[in-house]
């Protein structure tokens, strides 16, 4: 009698436990469409509002793609006498692959342009302007959501919006280790120099006679030393 | 006979006593130095390496007069009949980049009469509708699972806060205003004494 009872809870209980996990499954996919429009919460806290005074020419545009994909294994690690002995646990995997579109664009900065970067000659004839060097900087990236996969076993939890950020953040510094193979730098002054020339030639200058340089020829040797501290800026 | 076996007691009681601290010991030992022994479960965070592909380079003629680096805390909540809501709440990063395009400049824009020029601009405007830097998107708060569609919409949404408050008219006749000083100081630097920059 006794033995029963106790059954016949169990069994309520593991129902009712079975109907909120129902319940809490198709309410959610039900109302998302009118849950995102009716109840997105505009918060007009300004939180960071940062006015800046420019003069920068950009005169090139590069835009990259790449999927940035990550493999979530899960290891044991037993560390002994200082060596290290790494095992894989067979928890199940987790993989995804996320599309991302980053757009780069390189720019000569007209801030501090003065007269000691013109020199022309004797006779007027010929000018020769020097630039400042070239800098590049990330204006835009975007997920493509849509694209993005996932894969997880069935003892694993899915992935996180933090841990999708945070790979996708890794995917656009991997982007930007690669500049100085992109060839961006040769892109922009070359660029710089076709806006520049026609408009100095407007001045009363042949074009033939208008000379454009730029400080130095930087390479990949020289990034190490010339990181901004902004972080989306790489200077050249 | 008792005497041997109290004596056996007592010494199998500091064998183990001994065992203990010893052990207690080692392991205080390990955990102030893991390098003895530790063990520990290890996430990799990194991601693979996998190749960047160019989908396009541009030759451009973009200057730009005013930037404004904005963040918009951007949440959106799905109504659950029992449990806690679910909620997702990010925080966007964007730059607004403000100058003219000068592709779009009309023929003889720039007029020289002696040490007088004369630049027409084409309007102060938006240099590019792209200007949210999603790889510095932070996830402020997550319960639940969502979709592309919603994360999609949800950074429309701050697109469209960003331009709302930052393409003020204040702050394009800031970006003219600086355009204009720019230019002015620019051609003075060509040598000429009077720079008339004027925006269509």
């Amino acid at each position: 009698m006794h033995r029963e009872m106790k059954t016949k809870r169990l069994f309520g209980a593991f129902s009712l436990i079975i109907l909120w996990c129902c319940m809490s499954c198709t309410h959610g996919q039900t109302s998302t469409e009118a849950a995102i429009d009716s109840t997105v919460v505009e918060d007009s806290v300004d939180l960071v509002l940062a006015v800046a005074r420019t003069s920068r020419l950009y005169t090139a545009e590069y835009r990259v793609h790449k999927i940035v994909t990550h493999s979530d294994v899960k290891l044991l690690r037993t560390t002994l006498l200082g060596h290290k002995f790494d095992t894989k646990l067979s928890l199940g995997d987790r993989k995804i692959a996320i599309p991302i579109d980053v757009t780069l664009k390189a720019y000569v900065d007209f801030s501090t342009f003065n007269e000691s970067q013109i020199e022309r000659s004797a006779d007027g004839r010929q000018i020769h302007i020097i630039l400042p060097d070239p800098k590049v900087v990330v204006t835009s990236s975007k997920v493509d959501h849509e694209s993005t996969k996932q894969f997880t076993d069935i003892l694993r939890s899915d992935f996180t919006d933090a841990e999708m950020t945070d790979y996708t953040s890794q995917g656009v510094r991997s982007i930007l280790r690669s500049v100085p193979r992109l060839g961006i730098l040769e892109t922009a002054r070359q660029s710089a120099a076709a806006t520049l020339i026609p408009l100095v030639a407007s001045m009363g200058y042949s074009p033939e006679d208008i000379v454009v340089t730029f400080r130095k020829n930087y390479t990949e040797a020289d990034l190490p030393l010339l990181m901004d501290n902004e972080r989306s800026v790489v200077k050249f | 006979m008792q005497p041997d076996k109290s004596n056996h007691l007592l010494s199998n009681a500091l064998l183990i006593a001994t065992a203990v601290v010893i052990c207690a010991l080692f392991v205080r030992k390990c955990h102030e130095d893991r390098e003895i022994f530790d063990v520990e479960v290890v996430d990799e965070k990194a991601i693979d390496i996998t190749p960047a592909q160019i989908r396009s380079i541009e030759r451009i003629g973009e200057w730009e007069f005013l930037s404004i680096a904005d963040e918009e805390l951007i949440d959106t909540i799905r109504h659950r009949t029992l449990g806690r809501d679910d909620r997702l709440v990010r925080i966007y990063r964007g730059t607004l980049r403000l100058g003219v395009d000068l592709s779009k400049c009309e023929e003889g824009w720039v007029q020289v009469h002696g040490d007088t020029i004369e630049v027409a601009l084409p309007p102060v405007g938006l240099l590019s509708e792209r200007f949210i830097d999603e790889a510095r998107t932070r996830a402020f708060f997550e319960s639940g699972t969502w979709d592309a569609r919603a994360k999609e919409q949800m950074y429309r949404k701050a697109a469209r806060q960003m331009r709302r408050r930052c393409l003020t008219p204040s702050n394009i006749e800031q970006a003219r205003e600086n355009g204009r000083e720019q230019m002015t100081a620019l051609f003075r630097t060509f040598g000429f004494s009077t720079v008339e920059v004027k925006f269509k």
